[in-house]
């Protein structure tokens, strides 16, 4: 095919053109280790890692909800360990007043600690947490919940509400439980553990202790010792989805890295071969544009 | 006898003298650009009848012409105008891209930090700092979606000038074109007929020049003026008569600017849809199906979030007790109506969002006529249509349609152009932030507060459906004999069979949740108002849900999803069309090629023709001596 001289001037500019373009994007993709700078250069390959920045900081949300849930659960776990000591230490008392051999003034004695511990239960039943919330008000978080009228009537000013937290998509866990069910629902005994401790305290006072209260406060303990198992599950529930969130959290980063980060090897290589490649174009173009006939006219 | 010699040897000195001047003219021009190269036609002379038969006369030059071929020509025009138009698209499109994909400035961070401040209310619903930073979170979300909005608007103006710039530029050409035509018909006519070669050629280049700005077709007519036709077929230039080419505003919205063409004095007529090719049928390209839609699709994306977080946050209950009112104001779709009515028509018409159906809520304008019964509403964006008479329900808007209407009356609604710029938040007091549930649940208990339910039954999930159908407080009182829940006076709420209905989910005085396990006879729950109940985040929960809820597009993306298909649509179109402009690149310079094999100056080739021309002439010269020779001897034999 016939060519005319301009074409033969453009085609060896239009090659060096080209190799000096490939370069400077090699030189951009090592020097910032991104494989592109704007999304438009890679419009798809963008859009991914956009998806992939988008579920990879919702999940880390959700670790924050998590860590967030486990401050609350050991709270709480504290706050009943702490109860279940009190109601342990109710027993060793009572059992020891039940013993035949103690005089009026022993058991009176007796009471007065009973009374003590009754007013211990209840200050644990009042826990709030750094915030100032109750720990045990349901979703009254801001009313104290336990009051003693000082006669043995015990009101409850919360509710039976319980919060959730989301820790993934599809699963939220419960940080808490209400102040009925933990300190007022005693399955087996039908009565609170206030009101089976003030009892206990005033048969014991009175010199008349009951033996069958020890079964009420076993039922309490019983009741406590649950709900203590029930934060242990919680708990573990939590160290199992945050496991399940950092894996998911490490196989998102990695897919996001080779699409997004550059392949320091194979853009050396190519960055070589460009520049070799235009060396010879420009020594060609040199070459080339310098033969002429009329060179020998 | 002797002249005819001497003839033959001037003839072609004079012959050989043209020939050199062409070929030192396509040397001088070797370097201009848009110059064809030329060729000296040398035919024979008429010959002479003698005696003895025809005798050559000698060579003349029949004229200089143009190696040309309008076929090739036609080919570098169409691949120009197929480049340029990718490369604008291209370049406009990537700029779309840029400001959706950023990483940093987009909407998608905006939006994931957003929620992350509703689910650390949910984490802490009493925390004032949790709920100003969610108010906070808002502000930004919403600025964000302004900033987008904003650049795309910073684009559209860039789009309006450059978009007349090309179209004035095209015009020019269009009259010079026809100006040269007219020159050149008087060229042809005063030479005879001999092309005015550089005429031609500066002819052809303003053709080529058009081409870059849309794609021309030509038809030379038989005195060699040059009808021009832009884009599919509009008429540019008819002999020696130009049409105008200019920016007219659209109609009925006056603001979008659209490509007339006037002919003569008359009004000027939209051609926008018929150009096609080059800068303007790129520009108007992008403007069509990346501008435009990009746009919609934020607006909608910022309607269907607001209106869904409003929905589910007036579900809930602030820290004082009182029902969540709305969380963002939304715009108000009625603000962009463009009537196009017939005399005398008093028609009017009233769009509105339909919380209730936003899901629904496409990404495209909408046109309403009246055929004189009925409203018809037609999405633009595929056409789909909804007719009636009353108010029309579609695409989560209801429009109602007002006034004596005729037949022919037209509106235009642009419902979500611009609803990212006007979307705000509308709390400013952090204790407006509904995060609880207005109702709760509470179980029997005694009055010591001990439960007295007997059975294992549990009712969960609670959840508000309508605020307005409250009666609280409800009470639900299982009855085994029944097997079904009553409320205090007997009357039946709903049945319950452990066996074969748990878990059962219930609606019921706009609340629903869900049964499970086995009641006991007389076993009693109540739903009340959640007074006081403010660490309940119950409502927090639920919004925070809205971030992975299929919310768009008739509930089938999430808002994430659906600005990722948008960022994607975006991303793929400009990929495509950076792919169209490398091979439409190729293929140009492949037209180039062949274009410039026929009609380049090749300098060697030049270089070879003076030795051949001059060589010629030489010998001519010769010819002449010669016959200056055999004169001579003629007189020296007379003498």
């Amino acid at each position: 095919m016939r060519i005319s001289s301009f074409q033969i001037y453009r085609h060896g500019l239009e090659g060096i053109l080209d190799q000096q373009s490939g370069i400077d994007r090699l030189q951009r993709q090592l020097s910032s280790g991104k494989r592109f700078s704007l999304p438009s250069e890679a419009p798809v390959e963008a859009s991914q890692v956009l998806s992939f920045k988008e579920r990879s900081a919702r999940v880390k949300q959700y670790q924050n909800n998590i860590l967030q849930a486990r401050n609350r659960l050991g709270l709480e776990e504290s706050a009943v360990g702490a109860a279940v000591d009190v109601v342990q230490r109710v027993r060793e008392l009572t059992v020891q007043g039940l013993n035949g051999t103690n005089s009026l003034q022993d058991r009176k004695a007796i009471a007065a600690e009973l009374r003590q511990r009754l007013d211990e239960l209840l200050e644990i039943a009042n826990t709030r947490d750094p915030n100032g919330e109750y720990l045990f008000a349901g979703g009254r978080s801001r009313t104290r919940p336990f009051v003693h009228d000082g006669t043995g009537r015990f009101t409850y000013a919360g509710d039976q509400g319980v919060r959730a937290l989301r820790i993934s998509d599809t699963r939220t866990v419960r940080i808490g439980h209400s102040g009925t069910d933990v300190f007022l629902s005693a399955p087996g005994s039908g009565k609170s553990a206030f009101s089976t401790l003030y009892q206990v305290a005033a048969d014991m006072e009175a010199g008349t202790p009951n033996a069958a209260s020890l079964d009420d406060i076993d039922a309490v303990l019983d009741h406590l010792l649950q709900v203590q198992a029930e934060i242990g599950a919680r708990q573990q529930a939590l160290d199992a989805q945050e496991a399940i969130n950092a894996d998911y959290l490490l196989g998102v980063e990695t897919a996001r890295s080779r699409i997004e980060d550059t392949d320091f090897a194979s853009a050396s290589i190519e960055y070589q071969r460009r520049l070799i490649a235009i060396q010879a174009a420009q020594q060609a173009f040199v070459k080339v544009n310098g033969l002429s006939l009329f060179n020998f006219l | 006898m002797g002249s005819s010699i001497l003839g033959i040897a001037t003839g072609s000195l004079i012959a050989m003298q043209r020939a050199l001047a062409t070929t030192g003219n396509n040397i001088a021009n070797a370097n201009t650009e848009g110059y064809t190269r030329q060729r000296v036609d040398l035919t024979i002379q008429t010959p002479q009848l003698t005696g003895a038969g025809y005798v050559g006369t000698g060579v003349r030059v029949e004229g200089v012409r143009r190696l040309y071929d309008a076929f090739l020509e036609s080919q570098l025009r169409a691949s120009i105008a197929a480049r340029d138009g990718a490369s604008t698209y291209a370049e406009f499109a990537s700029q779309v891209d840029n400001i959706l994909a950023d990483p940093n400035t987009g909407l998608a961070p905006a939006m994931e930090q957003f929620f992350a401040a509703v689910q650390q209310v949910a984490d802490d619903p009493t925390s004032m700092e949790a709920r100003g930073q969610l108010l906070s979170q808002a502000g930004a979300l919403v600025d964000r979606f302004r900033y987008v909005d904003g650049r795309l608007v910073g684009l559209q103006r860039d789009f309006d000038s450059t978009l007349t710039e090309a179209v004035s530029q095209a015009n020019r050409l269009i009259q010079d074109i026809a100006a040269l035509n007219e020159d050149i018909v008087r060229a042809y006519g005063a030479a005879g007929g001999q092309p005015p070669n550089d005429l031609l050629d500066k002819r052809d280049r303003l053709v080529l020049e058009l081409s870059k700005l849309v794609k021309v077709t030509t038809v030379e007519q038989d005195d060699h003026a040059l009808n021009v036709f832009i884009g599919k077929g509009q008429a540019a230039v008819i002999g020696l008569t130009p049409n105008t080419l200019e920016v007219i505003p659209g109609s009925p919205d006056g603001s979008r600017l659209e490509v007339g063409i006037r002919t003569g004095s008359g009004a000027p007529v939209r051609v926008s849809e018929n150009l096609t090719g080059g800068k303007i049928g790129g520009l108007l390209d992008f403007r069509r199906q990346i501008l435009e839609p990009s746009r919609d699709r934020i607006g909608r994306l910022a309607v269907v979030l607001g209106a869904s977080f409003n929905l589910q946050h007036r579900r809930g209950q602030d820290l004082d007790g009182n029902l969540g009112g709305d969380f963002f104001r939304l715009n108000n779709p009625s603000d962009r109506i463009f009537p196009d009515l017939q005399g005398g028509s008093t028609a009017t018409l009233a769009v509105q969002f339909d919380p209730a159906t936003i899901t629904e809520l496409r990404a495209s304008e909408y046109r309403a006529s009246f055929d004189g019964t009925q409203w018809t509403v037609e999405r633009l964006s595929d056409g789909t249509t909804r007719s009636g008479t009353g108010p029309i329900t579609f695409d989560g808007m209801t429009f109602t349609f007002g006034g004596a209407a005729k037949a022919g009356d037209r509106f235009l609604v642009q419902p979500v152009r611009y609803a990212a710029q006007d979307l705000a938040v509308a709390v400013n007091d952090a204790r407006q932030v509904a995060a609880a549930l207005p109702v709760r649940l509470e179980e029997a208990v005694d009055a010591n507060g001990v439960p007295t339910n007997q059975g294992t039954a549990a009712i969960t999930d609670l959840a508000v459906v309508d605020p307005g159908a409250f009666s609280l407080p409800m009470t639900m009182i299982y009855r085994q004999s029944t097997g079904r829940f009553e409320d205090g006076s007997g009357n039946p709420l709903f049945t319950y069979d452990p066996a074969t209905d748990a878990p059962k989910t219930v609606t019921l005085g706009g609340v629903s949740f869900t049964v499970q396990g086995a009641p006991a006879d007389g076993d009693r729950f109540v739903i009340e108002a959640n007074s006081g109940g403010v660490g309940d985040n119950g409502n927090a929960l639920a919004l925070a849900a809205l971030q992975t809820a299929p919310l768009v597009d008739g509930a089938s993306a999430t808002l994430g999803e659906s600005y990722g298909q948008m960022v994607s649509d975006v991303g793929i179109r400009t990929r495509d069309a950076n792919m169209v402009f490398d091979s439409q690149e190729a293929l140009a310079r492949q037209a180039q090629d062949r274009h410039d094999a026929l009609s380049g100056v090749n300098l060697d080739e030049e270089a070879a023709n003076l030795m051949r021309f001059q060589q010629a002439y030489q010998a001519a010269a010769r010819i002449v001596h010669v016959f200056d020779a055999m004169f001579q001897s003629l007189l020296d034999a007379v003498r």
